[in-house]
């Protein structure tokens, strides 16, 4: 009986600390969820990494974001080569500059379809309230490193699954801003945004969630043409 | 028929029936029914032969949450893959989302399918110095896109090799895309396709082969706990034959088994008696098997609409055996064999006009209302022989001998009782107010046409309910109509959508169709695969750079992955000279659902979507688009089209059904009657039955379509034969509406009650059509026998008893003349004939036709027996066997008459001789000789024997029916060189005759068959017997030698037999006396010669004065 009473207290002692330390997290998750209603802006600076099981090594990009609740937002990606979505009222926005090309997405009903995941991938960073996020994911794990607590989702919705099957955001528990977005998908590949320089409530221009397109612009609606 | 014919028969008809039901095969396919030559017919055959796979059954999954739907699909899947013994495959998403490697090769097809600039486009973009600049910007663009499905594409296609020309992006698998060809947009419902392992061929493999998918099914919901909200519901082709065959089979069994209860329950409150009701319905069965059997013979495969038969003759079979039975016990005094005389010419007309009526469906370009008019047609014939003759002798065992009993009514019954006034006046007022009102409401309008092809579909399908329901939750919101192109090659087929595609493209520019989709982007061009074949190769060559860039650029060997798959494609195209299609699980998928082949030929279809619901104006701009499209090799079809297209065609072809029925029914009720009063109170009913089915149609909303059309001929048929019955058993009874309801009409209203419960439960067939076929039928029959039985009898009173009765005293002048069937149009016909058709052939068709004229003429068959009786000391049963046997030997006899005098060979039927020595010392008297023959055997032979021995022949005989009759039989002769002397009302006549004997001529005189002016009554088997005395008298005026002959058929050819001389003394031949002695002693002579040849003693009018 004495040999077990060491290995016990361990485990008991281990699976307190384990209590403990999910009750924090969980504490904490509720906490920047919480923060998310404190703010109706919010801008940062963003490194993007995508790992590509087709590329011999990872791919970067920088860029900067937008956005304003509930959920307008616009990203800009600056180098390589410039790319800004931008999601209006009804309509998401994708403008190559360097290619002068503008592809518009309308949102509304079934043609929303074909770009709901990628709405989900730019929105996922962004969550209203637990209900928000708890009808888009099931939350997997949830890990605290120093200030960083990092949140695993999984998607719900069956295709997003197949197209993303995890989902990670990490966030600082100091003042809960968002620090990284992971998306992962079918085939390994991952794709990372960490952020800086984050700032809440900037005044953001009133136009920015308008596209500004210039008259020499191409103009096309991938999914509205000539479908049956 | 003689027994060893019966016997053979009897061994016959049981491999008959066993062969037939081995060899019966049911078809459930529905577009077997409609005419074969409209293209929207031959359309939709092809597009169910050819695409619809036979195989693949299509499951739909509905749930209430997205997600359990896609979890419980997959894992449903999973479960019929695993049944590998049933199922082939699976599919239940995109293959290519399944399998991404497969699309390589359907890529790599599409860029060799195209013309050889596009393809060299690719070359240039894949050429050495451009690919640089090719993946780099690749390379950008994964960096920076924000859509995960550009990313995923371009991770594998950093070539851009899926960036097909724009006519092909909509046919090229998308790497994201598909899904919704698979579940709703909200996910809740899922389609699976499911291949059988072998083909499903017959009805019944399909329904165990189903039975064993949704047993899997429910293995599946017990082991994986799925919930009942998740409901599995079953399409397809697999799906559609076994319900529809086994809605058919139930139906049948239902209305068979149905029919049968009703008819022995009515059976048995109307007599209260059990063997005949299980003898009928035992014969029943037995007709009902054995058409089936012969259906099986002459068709092989039946379609299951068409065994909508059984109902219709189980109806009409039982009448035949009611009204026998009916009658039998309304007659306890008569034998079964003169029941059957009274009742078989009604039952033999009846079914005749029935059969024939049936059969003139044939002529209506339906094959299945053809088929189903056939098999009825030989069901009722064949009922109404063994109803004839099968069904009364085992139930009255003592009424099995002929007697000598007739209907005469004053036998048995008090004088008619005249016509009530207020049974008059009622009827008149029924009849009066029937007309107002049918007449009133129909005024208003008519029951309208259905155009749709509604009928053809079964009812409360789940089949077709899960097949809306895949439409509707897919998004298909139109039925598309299909564009079908054939070939024999692909080059013509190519040929075909090139012609075909500005006709179409016009037709969405001036808005006949809102859109359209050909398949002529993935239809192989032979030409351009031809001039690709370099190209490609020279891609191939390529492999090796193009993967060396790929690596050089920073990308890993994955994302040369597809580039990879499609050079092993062009690799294998190459290769070879044939016309290149792609082969994988995936390609073919995609293929199969725009393209088919099969052995010999090639087929494309493509989609019109006509944009709204067809109406007429549409209807008409389709019918102006389809007579463009419809060519040789392209048919434009589609459900929406059918009704219309099968109805114009119902249309065209209605005169060539209406006319020969008419004219059917009129032949078939003059033949009945005789009598213009009868046919016309017939065909009132017929108008008045008419007038009410269409009043109860327009009450009931009921609407005339393909099926219940087949109604028509059978309520003629049942109006006719009701009619018929009740006419000729008014007749019978001479009028007296009591008896004629205790015996036919009572039969009737069993037989009605029956036909119509028959019917009225294919009111509830699970085919909408047979159902309607059910409901008309029902009541044009119920409308049939209520008038018949309460009408018809006071009208037939009122209009046409009065000529009847004095018919009766008609009848017998009728009879003593010769049939009217003796006549020259038929005799001309007859010569015609037998030069065309082997005399065996002839000889046995015409003895096919005498056993029927046997079965219909009975007061003519009667006539016969009535005369050979004396001969026979009174045997009637002898008589009747013999007088059956004198019908057959004469149809012997005419054919070889006919023969003889087209002047054919007949010297083989010449046969074996006797008494020739008689002729020769005769003749070495000088004298002239008068050949005296009875009409026994083939006495016209005697012509050509005497020729034969060099005797020039004059033959004596009586004017025949009509002037050109007389010369057609005397230039038949002449051809002999035999002279005919036709001797009538002119005395001189027998003059010319004279001189002839006395210059030493062979004259022929037939002496049983005496004209008024030449008859002198002498004594035959004992009874007064009127014969020519003019062998007397030309003895007396020439001196000439009675010679007697007789020719009587025996040994297959015909012998002739000369008796010796009649003795006479001239001189006493001047008294009348002793001439009528001496034609006395004639008649004598041949006594002995008829009793032995009775069965040629061919005698067809009254012989003996009546007797005193």
């Amino acid at each position: 009986m004495k040999a077990l009473r060491l290995p016990l207290s361990l485990a008991i002692l281990f699976f307190a600390t384990f209590c403990s330390q999910a009750a924090q997290t969980n504490s904490l998750l509720n906490s920047w969820l919480a923060s998310q209603t404190n703010f109706q802006t919010w801008s940062a600076d963003f490194i993007q990494t995508r790992n590509l099981k087709s590329l011999a090594k990872p791919l970067t990009a920088s860029g900067h974001i937008s956005f304003a609740a509930p959920n307008r937002f616009h990203w800009e990606i600056k180098e390589p080569s410039p790319t800004i979505a931008l999601r209006a009222e009804s309509e998401l926005w994708v403008i190559y500059p360097k290619l002068k090309r503008a592809e518009r997405y309308p949102l509304s009903g079934s043609a929303a379809g074909p770009w709901r995941d990628t709405l989900a991938l730019l929105e996922a960073g962004f969550p209203r309230s637990e209900a928000d996020i708890e009808s888009k994911f099931r939350i997997q794990s949830q890990t605290l490193t120093n200030d960083l607590c990092e949140v695993t989702l999984q998607p719900k919705s069956a295709s997003a699954r197949r197209m993303m099957p995890l989902l990670r955001i990490a966030f600082s528990t100091n003042d809960f801003s968002l620090r990284a977005t992971e998306l992962q998908f079918a085939d390994g590949s991952t794709m990372r945004n960490d952020f800086t320089n984050g700032v809440f409530n900037p005044t953001l221009p009133a136009d920015l969630f308008s596209p500004q397109i210039s008259a020499d612009f191409t103009i096309t609606e991938p999914t509205g043409a000539n479908r049956r | 028929m003689s027994r060893p014919l019966r016997t053979l028969l009897w061994l016959i008809l049981p491999v008959l029936i066993i062969a037939g039901l081995l060899r019966l095969r049911l078809d459930v396919e529905v577009l077997n029914l409609l005419p074969p030559d409209v293209p929207a017919v031959q359309g939709l055959k092809i597009y169910q032969q050819q695409f619809a796979n036979a195989r693949e059954l299509i499951l739909t999954v509905r749930g209430t949450d997205p997600e359990q739907t896609e979890e419980a699909t997959r894992s449903l899947a999973e479960r019929l893959r695993s049944i590998t013994n049933d199922v082939s495959t699976v599919t239940w998403q995109p293959p290519w989302l399944e399998n991404p490697a497969q699309s390589a090769e359907f890529l790599a097809y599409l860029w060799f399918n195209q013309p050889p600039a596009v393809f060299n486009q690719l070359l240039t973009r894949l050429a050495e110095t451009n690919l640089p600049t090719l993946l780099s910007t690749a390379r950008e663009q994964l960096a920076s896109s924000m859509s995960p499905g550009d990313v995923a594409q371009l991770s594998y296609d950093p070539f851009g090799l899926t960036q097909l020309p724009n006519e092909l992006r909509s046919a090229a698998p998308g790497f994201a895309s598909g899904n919704e060809l698979f579940a709703s947009a909200d996910g809740t419902f899922r389609i699976v396709f499911v291949k059988a392992t072998s083909d499903l061929n017959s009805y019944r493999e399909c329904h165990d082969w189903l039975a064993r998918i949704k047993q899997a099914e429910q293995d599946w919901r017990t082991t994986e706990n799925i919930p009942a909200s998740m409901v599995i519901h079953y399409t397809g082709r697999p799906a559609f034959v076994s319900e529809i065959a086994g809605g058919m089979e139930k139906d049948m069994r239902e209305s068979v088994i149905g029919t049968a209860v009703i008819i022995s329950i009515l059976f048995w409150l109307a007599h209260r008696r059990l063997k005949p009701m299980l003898w009928l319905l035992a014969l029943l069965a037995g007709v009902l098997l054995s058409t089936l059997a012969f259906g099986g013979l002459i068709f092989g495969t039946i379609n299951v609409v068409s065994m909508g038969f059984a109902a219709i003759l189980l109806g009409l079979a039982v009448d035949y055996a009611v009204v026998h039975y009916q009658e039998a016990l309304a007659h306890p005094g008569l034998s079964i064999p003169e029941i059957r005389r009274a009742i078989a010419p009604s039952i033999f007309w009846a079914a005749t006009t029935t059969v024939a009526a049936f059969l003139v469906l044939n002529l209506g370009g339906l094959p299945g209302l053809a088929q189903l008019g056939s098999l009825v047609a030989i069901g009722v014939a064949m009922s109404a022989v063994v109803m004839i003759f099968a069904y009364l002798p085992p139930l009255f065992p003592n009424r099995r001998k002929a007697g000598s009993g007739t209907f005469s009514r004053s036998d048995s019954l008090p004088e008619t009782q005249p016509l009530k006034h207020w049974h008059r006046l009622t009827v008149s007022g029924a009849t009066a107010a029937m007309i107002a009102g049918f007449g009133a409401f129909l005024s208003t309008g008519l029951p309208t046409m259905d155009s749709t092809s509604n009928a053809l579909r079964p009812r409360n399908s789940s089949a077709y309910a899960t097949l809306d329901e895949v439409k509707t939750q897919l998004g298909q919101k139109e039925e598309p109509l299909w564009v079908l192109l054939g070939g024999q090659s692909e080059l013509e087929v190519a040929q075909r959508l090139q012609t075909i595609k500005p006709l179409l493209e016009n037709a969405v520019s001036n808005q006949t169709v809102s859109g359209m989709t050909l398949p002529d982007a993935l239809w192989p061009q032979p030409e351009h695969q031809n001039a690709n074949r370099e190209t490609a190769r020279t891609l191939v060559a390529k492999r090796t750079l193009l993967r060396d860039a790929t690596l050089a650029e920073g990308f890993s060997e994955v994302a040369f992955g597809l580039a990879s798959g499609m050079l092993d494609t062009w690799q294998r195209a190459a290769a070879t000279s044939d016309v290149f299609w792609p082969t994988n699980d995936m390609s073919r998928w995609v293929l199969e659902k725009l393209t088919a082949r099969n052995g010999t030929n090639l087929f494309a279809v493509g989609f019109l979507y006509p944009g709204q619901s067809i109406d007429m104006q549409t209807n008409e701009r389709l019918e102006q688009l389809g007579a463009a499209v419809n060519r040789n090799g392209i048919w434009l079809s589609g459900w929406q089209l059918l009704g219309h297209e099968i109805l114009k065609s119902v249309r065209a072809n209605l005169w060539k059904l209406v006319l020969p029925m008419i004219a059917l029914i009129l032949v078939s009720l003059w033949v009945a009657f005789k009598r213009v009063p009868e046919v016309l109170l017939s065909l009132a009913i017929l108008s008045l039955s008419g007038l009410g089915l269409l009043t109860v149609m327009r009450l009931a909303d009921w609407s005339w379509n393909l099926l219940n059309l087949m109604a028509l001929p059978l309520i003629l048929g049942t109006g006719v034969d009701y009619s018929i019955f009740m006419q000729l058993a008014l007749r019978r009874h001479h009028g007296d509406i009591k008896l004629t309801h205790r015996s036919v009409g009572r039969a009737l209203f069993l037989c009605g009650g029956t036909a119509i419960a028959g019917f009225g439960s294919l009111a509830f067939s699970s085919n909408a059509g047979m159902a309607g076929l059910g409901q008309v039928c029902a009541v044009g029959i119920a409308f049939n026998v209520l008038i018949s039985v309460l009408l018809l009898p006071v009208w037939w009173r009122s209009f046409a008893q009065q000529q009847t009765v004095s018919g009766k005293g008609e009848k017998q002048p009728e009879l003593s003349a010769p049939s009217s069937l003796y006549r020259a149009e038929f005799w001309r016909m007859g010569l015609w004939v037998v030069r065309l058709i082997p005399r065996s052939l002839c000889i046995a068709a015409g003895r096919f036709f005498a056993s029927i004229y046997w079965v219909v003429a009975r007061e003519r068959r009667e006539v016969v027996i009535e005369n050979l009786l004396p001969a026979l000391n009174g045997d009637r049963a002898l008589a009747t066997r013999k007088a059956k046997a004198l019908f057959r030997e004469f149809a012997t006899k005419v054919v070889d008459l006919w023969q003889y005098e087209t002047g054919m060979p007949v010297e083989r039927l010449l046969g074996e001789a006797s008494g020739w020595e008689h002729y020769k010392e005769a003749q070495a008297t000088g004298r002239g000789i008068l050949l005296l023959t009875p009409h026994l055997g083939n006495w016209e032979f005697g012509g050509p024997w005497m020729t034969r021995q060099g005797v020039t022949l004059v033959v004596i005989t009586h004017a025949e029916p009509g002037k050109k009759f007389t010369e057609l039989r005397q230039a038949s002769r002449s051809r002999w060189n035999i002279e005919t002397v036709v001797v009538g009302n002119d005395p001189f006549s027998f003059v010319e005759i004279i001189k002839r004997l006395e210059a030493g001529a062979t004259v022929a005189l037939l002496v049983d068959r005496p004209s008024p002016q030449t008859a002198v009554q002498v004594e035959l088997f004992g009874r007064s017997f009127d014969a020519s005395v003019a062998a007397a008298e030309l003895a007396r005026a020439s001196g000439c030698i009675l010679l007697p002959v007789y020719i009587p058929h025996s040994n297959k050819a015909y012998a002739a037999h000369i008796l010796p001389p009649i003795p006479y003394e001239r001189a006493a031949l001047r008294d009348r006396e002793n001439r009528q002695k001496l034609t006395q002693q004639i008649m004598r002579t041949f006594e002995p010669a008829i009793r032995t040849h009775i069965e040629q003693w061919f005698q067809f009018i009254p012989i003996w004065p009546p007797q005193k």
